[in-house]
């Protein structure tokens, strides 16, 4: 059974007329994993996204979603998935709970199975008090969680979502990766996210970076910025003078000046930390800087570095 | 299945009684015809026989209600392929047709809904229907709107944007209408107009409703143009295939169109420059992930041109 990718994509690709989309996508995503698939706007996320729960055919490739091929049993691919489109797709007019019944009629649900499971969706999003509102009033951050709700509420194996955070300001963006963050760790759900905010990718289990509808570089975020380089400390002190003998004694690694001390370049700053923890108690200020995904992103896609082959 | 119609037409019908608007011009609007066009003309048209103008005209205006509310439906249909729960229908694990079947008997429930809150209009016009001539009536408005709202999920499967509303209001629904028998027997417009009477799905539906409804009168001039086996069977025609194409197209959207209902580049030829500057090339997505893609502004009028 786990020999079965929740997604599967080999050198699926899509043309619109003349215009290469997707040009060939490759990748696997194992059962239960967070996913995150990231890219600039244009680099092809949707078109996947849409490719893979079957509302639109690929022009070349293929690719199996819970084992099941998106051309060959587009049915049996939707009988698995859950969708949280780009866009919202509730009924401003309709009430919180109004909304989430639509979604267990349309899966057909008992009338006990569909009461019980959107109250639990509601606690989940926390929107249990406003749950007979319109979601007329709702913030933007309460009707994408409420989206999500109603992606969720039939029990889909695979969730695909598309831009989840597109539009919400940083706390709200915050809590929905919480959420999506508990949903993967307290569920056998499998998660497909893309996001052009690099930066928040950091929770997904791996990742894969497309651009020109290509992905450039994929794995875990942490090896992915590992490789790009190395990690460097910066020490800030105002009694420097001595300091960059103390620091060169300490860890064998030769300091260089910085804007207000020092900093080091080095290739696993956990390794080299305890060692500058007896500066600390001198009013050092130490501080780790690592890549960020947004960094890889930038030398994969920037063109003007080596490239990490993907 | 059975989920996905109730689960739309439950939606269909909340929607209906949250919006005031459509709520009060659905039931304005009929009376206003009723009450002006059919005092105005009852003075022009002379009737013979036992039947008044604005009993004649009822039907006619149950068949507008029906109209009105099967063409706004389609339309509503249009922006919920892309903003709404029809999405939700799509990567659902149902039955391509389901979702269209959904949207169709879900518009023809609203518009047959509007049309019986209206019912007392029968009494207020001095008609007496029996039990089972009103029972006919019914079963007559629920044949008409099918065939209406099949029609308008077909011109919604091929539709781009509610942008073409007026359109569709001036080059579909007046025509419709006033082609239709509904202000006047369909035997009374000139010869080269008869071709679009009977071309007109509203003609049938109309004549269909004044079988029982005026059941038992009289009239000399003011009835029925055909005969409700021949009404029947056009419409029943009508829907059936008027169904499935919509069924066809929506399918086809899905798989084709869609993309270009959200708008992927128009690389193809003879397309108009849409308003928006072209993207650098290769990076198509830009136009569909945007929120705003650059929907290219047709000419008011149904989008005829083919995908594809």
């Amino acid at each position: 059974m786990a020999a079965v990718p929740a997604i599967a994509a080999l050198g699926l690709g899509r043309d619109y007329g003349a215009v290469r989309a997707v040009d060939a996508i490759d990748f696997d995503v194992r059962p239960g994993e967070f996913f995150g698939f990231l890219g600039p706007n244009g680099a092809g996320k949707t078109t996947t996204i849409r490719m893979l729960t079957t509302l639109l055919q690929p022009t070349r490739g293929s690719a199996q979603v819970a084992g099941r091929d998106v051309q060959g049993d587009p049915l049996g691919v939707r009988r698995q998935i859950g969708v949280v489109f780009q866009e919202t797709t509730l009924d401003l007019d309709l009430t919180a709970e109004e909304n989430l019944r639509f979604c267990t009629r349309l899966y057909g649900l008992s009338r006990k199975e569909s009461a019980l499971r959107i109250d639990e969706a509601l606690r989940l999003f926390g929107l249990e008090e406003r749950r007979r509102e319109r979601v007329r009033s709702f913030s933007g951050g309460m009707r994408r969680a409420l989206d999500l709700a109603r992606g969720i509420l039939h029990r889909p194996l695979v969730l695909f979502l598309d831009e989840p955070t597109l539009g919400l300001d940083p706390t709200q963006r915050r809590r929905i990766w919480e959420f999506l963050r508990r949903l993967c760790s307290e569920s056998d759900t499998t998660l497909f996210l893309t996001t052009h905010y690099m930066e928040e990718a950091d929770p997904c289990d791996r990742v894969a970076i497309v651009d020109h509808g290509r992905v450039v570089a994929a794995g875990e975020p942490a090896t992915l910025k590992r490789a790009l380089g190395r990690e460097s400390i910066e020490l800030t002190s105002d009694r420097a003078p001595g300091l960059a003998r103390r620091v060169r004694e300490l860890t064998g690694v030769e300091p260089h000046a910085a804007a207000h001390g020092l900093s080091l370049i080095v290739d696993d700053a956990a390794s080299v930390l305890p060692a500058l923890l007896p500066l600390t108690q001198d009013g050092v200020e130490v501080r780790v800087s690592r890549p960020t995904l947004e960094d890889v992103f930038v030398a994969v896609t920037g063109r003007d570095q080596e490239l990490p082959a993907a | 299945m059975r989920g996905a119609v109730v689960a739309v037409v439950v939606r269909e019908f909340l929607r209906f009684a949250r919006q005031r608007g459509r709520l009060l011009s659905t039931f304005a609007r009929p009376l206003l015809w009723l009450i002006v066009i059919g005092s105005g003309f009852e003075r022009v048209v002379p009737t013979e026989g036992t039947v008044s103008y604005k009993q004649f005209l009822l039907p006619g205006i149950y068949g507008m209600v029906l109209l009105f509310s099967t063409m706004l439906s389609a339309l509503a249909t249009v922006h919920d392929r892309e903003f709404g729960p029809i999405r939700m229908l799509l990567v659902a694990p149902l039955p391509r047709g389901v979702a269209v079947l959904a949207k169709t008997l879900s518009s023809a429930l609203l518009g047959v809904f509007q049309a019986v809150v209206l019912l007392p209009l029968i009494w207020i016009l001095g008609l007496r229907p029996s039990v089972t001539s009103l029972l006919e009536f019914l079963g007559t408005l629920v044949i008409a709107a099918l065939a209406l709202s099949s029609l308008g999920m077909l011109l919604a499967s091929r539709l781009r944007s509610i942008e073409n509303f007026a359109g569709v209001m001036n080059f579909l629904m007046f025509p419709m209408f006033f082609l239709s028998s509904a202000l006047y027997p369909a035997s009374s417009l000139p010869g080269f107009l008869q071709p679009l009477v009977r071309a007109d799905p509203l003609t049938y539906g109309i004549d269909l409703m004044r079988h029982p409804l005026l059941h038992g009168l009289y009239p000399v001039n003011l009835g029925a143009d055909y005969t409700v086996r021949f009404d029947l069977l056009v419409l029943a025609a009508l829907t059936v295939v008027l169904f499935a194409l919509a069924c066809l197209l929506f399918g086809e959207e899905e798989h084709l169109g869609r993309i270009l209902l959200t708008e992927a580049p128009r690389g193809g030829k003879g397309t108009a420059p849409g308003p928006r500057p072209a993207p650098a090339s290769g990076r198509p997505e830009a136009l569909s992930a945007g929120a705003t893609p650059n929907r290219a502004r047709t000419p008011a009028g149904l989008h005829a041109r083919r995908h594809g």
